[in-house]
This record gives C-alpha cells, sequence and structure tokens, in this order.
C-alpha cells in the first residue's frame, strides 16, 4: 500500500470507526442515566436552566452524528464530521471555561463516574475536533482520484440526491 | 458548502427530536419542565433546615472530645472551605479540604462521610464564606445530618488553640485537592 493510499483510505476510515466508535460509546453511555447527566450538565455551572434539555438531546445527536461517519455516502459522512466538530468544540468552551474559573467537575464525557475535568481534557476535544475536522475536508478524495474504482461519490457529487 | 451545512443541521435535527422523544417515552426520562438545578455555592440557595453556628471555643471543645475518641467512627465532621493553599498551610488537625468551587463528585462523598458522621462543622476564611459552603452541603444532607457554621474565620480559630495541622490531605478527597 502506498503513501498516497494510506493517507486517502486507511486513515480517513480508522478515525470514522475511532471517531464513530468513541462517540456512539458517549452517547450510550449518556443515555443510561439522564438525571445524572443533567446534574453532570449543571454542574458546570454555564447555563444550568438549560441542563435537563442537553441531557436529552446531546446524547441521542451525539450517536447520530457518529453513526453518519459511517454510511457509505461521502457527504452525509462529512456532513456527521462537522456535526461532530461543532459537538466538541462545544466542550471545549465548556470544560476550558470549567478549568478557569477552578470549578473542580466531573467531566460527564461519558457518563457518570467519567473522572474530573483537567488539562488532558481539553487537550482530548483538541484532538478529536481537529480529527472530526480532518475528516470533514480531507475525506474521501481518493474518490476524486479515483472514484469510479473505490465506488465512493466525490466532491462533484455534493448536493445531488444521494 | 450549502448543502453540507443543511445536512448538518439535518443530522442535528434529527438527534435533537430523537432525544425529547426518547426522554418523553422513557419512565426514567429528565423531566423538563420541573427540572430543578442542583445548588451552587454562588447561588441563592434556599434550605427548609437553619444553618446552626457554634463560636470557635465549641469547636475547641468539639474536637477535643473527637480526639479522646480516635479509632472510633466520629460523630462531627470538620470541613475547611478555604483554597487548597491556605488548607496546606494550617487548618484544624482533622479537618477534611472541601473548597467552595469543589464538583459534584468531592461533594457526593463528603455527603457519604457527613451522612455517617451525623454532624458537620464548616469553617472558612470568614463566617460569610463557610456559611456559603454550609448552605450547598445542607441543601445536599438536611435533615439526615446538621450543618453548621463556625462563627469568625479561620484565623479567630487559631486563637482559640485549636490544636491544627499543616501539609495537603493526602487521601481525603479525589479531584483537585490540597
Amino acid at each position: 500500500m502506498t503513501g498516497t493510499s494510506l493517507r486517502l483510505v486507511v486513515l480517513p476510515w480508522t478515525l470514522r470507526l475511532v471517531l464513530g466508535g468513541l462517540f456512539a460509546f458517549a452517547g450510550v453511555m449518556k443515555l443510561l442515566d439522564p438525571e445524572a447527566f443533567a446534574r453532570e450538565i449543571a454542574n458546570y455551572q454555564l447555563v444550568p436552566s438549560l441542563a435537563p434539555h442537553l441531557a436529552a438531546a446531546l446524547p441521542t445527536t451525539e450517536c447520530v452524528a457518529a453513526l453518519a461517519l459511517l454510511l457509505p455516502d461521502r457527504a452525509w459522512r462529512r456532513a456527521g464530521a462537522l456535526a461532530l466538530v461543532g459537538l466538541t468544540s462545544m466542550f471545549l468552551v465548556a470544560v476550558t471555561s470549567v478549568l478557569l474559573r477552578g470549578v473542580n467537575v466531573d467531566c460527564g464525557c461519558f457518563g457518570t463516574g467519567s473522572g474530573s475535568i483537567t488539562w488532558l481534557t481539553v487537550v482530548r476535544n483538541v484532538a478529536l475536533a481537529t480529527a472530526a475536522g480532518y475528516l470533514v475536508f480531507d475525506d474521501g478524495r481518493v474518490s476524486e482520484s479515483s472514484g469510479a474504482r473505490s465506488g465512493e461519490r466525490g466532491e462533484a457529487d455534493e448536493g445531488r440526491p444521494a | 458548502m450549502l448543502p453540507l451545512l443543511a445536512r448538518t443541521m439535518a443530522l442535528v435535527v434529527l438527534g435533537v427530536l430523537l432525544g425529547y422523544t426518547q426522554n418523553e417515552l422513557r419512565a426514567d426520562g429528565v423531566s423538563i419542565r420541573t427540572y430543578e438545578a442542583p445548588a451552587s455555592c454562588g447561588g441563592n440557595v434556599e434550605v427548609p433546615h437553619p444553618i446552626g453556628t457554634v463560636t470557635p471555643s465549641e469547636l475547641l471543645a468539639l474536637v477535643a472530645t473527637e480526639a479522646s475518641v480516635a479509632g472510633q467512627s466520629r460523630s462531627v465532621l470538620v470541613l475547611d472551605g478555604r483554597s487548597a493553599r491556605e488548607y496546606e498551610q494550617g487548618h484544624v488537625a482533622g479537618a477534611i479540604h472541601l473548597p467552595c468551587a469543589a464538583g459534584s463528585r468531592d461533594a457526593e462523598q463528603v455527603t457519604a462521610l457527613a451522612s455517617s458522621a451525623g454532624r458537620v462543622l464548616v469553617y472558612a476564611a470568614s463566617e460569610t464564606d463557610a456559611r456559603t459552603l454550609a448552605l450547598e452541603l445542607a441543601h445536599r444532607l438536611a435533615p439526615r445530618v446538621t450543618v453548621d457554621v463556625v462563627a469568625e474565620g479561620f484565623d479567630a480559630i487559631g486563637r482559640t488553640g485549636v490544636p491544627q495541622a499543616s501539609g495537603p490531605c493526602e487521601g481525603c478527597l479525589s479531584g483537585e485537592g490540597p
């Protein structure tokens, strides 16, 4: 396998599987105990009134975006990746704010018992956002050069019915 | 770019709708309309159980009594609500560090300790700070556990001759801890 195909095929699929698996797992773990997740969100002391809404909607949104990463259609995979960029950016703002304010709070990233927020949590979120960003802008470019061979839709297909 | 944004919005909307739907359908979902956020140290906490006050001299007597039953389960849990650095420089002997900024996990550990003790005494740099933390604790613990604050701040407590210790609170609590 050449270096080019490694970058164009193996890396995107590895990232999709890792990101998809991770966010699907995180979503399911949060779904197990919504009350506890709402409490974790409220403990961030950012917008406690939104905690029940976020506790209801965030886990399924994570799952939907994660599953979209594994769809055969490139356009929907990119949309899933962009949704994850949005989610991780939101998480990044929240955890950084908590650290800067010196609030010692559980992360709640994978449901209850996820451990306290540290700068490592920030680094992890930056890494996840970067990986998702890579999938938005670079995912499946192989199809542009060998779209017929790979069977994937290229950039030219964007906007057409899937 | 526009189709990409539209698809992304469609995924988010689908996720949100699924979320609200499953939350409505399940018995243990979050009650969105009646949800009450847990009290925080910065908020105005209404506690139906009053917070008592003990003087530094009374604290001295209590600490002496507790010291005499060392090795047995203690009936009073003393909490230090100051910063980690202040705690490390000096604190009431046997006190556990719980800053106001502590998160839910630390607070839950203290809740477990306090439940077995039956009474919690809170002191901080000032009585006002101690009362803020005590209100949060009372919200979680009352009426099972009595929560009192020590009148005046740590400096006044030190002048009464209450036994003190220094150094980090090793093994007290997880998280930021002192």
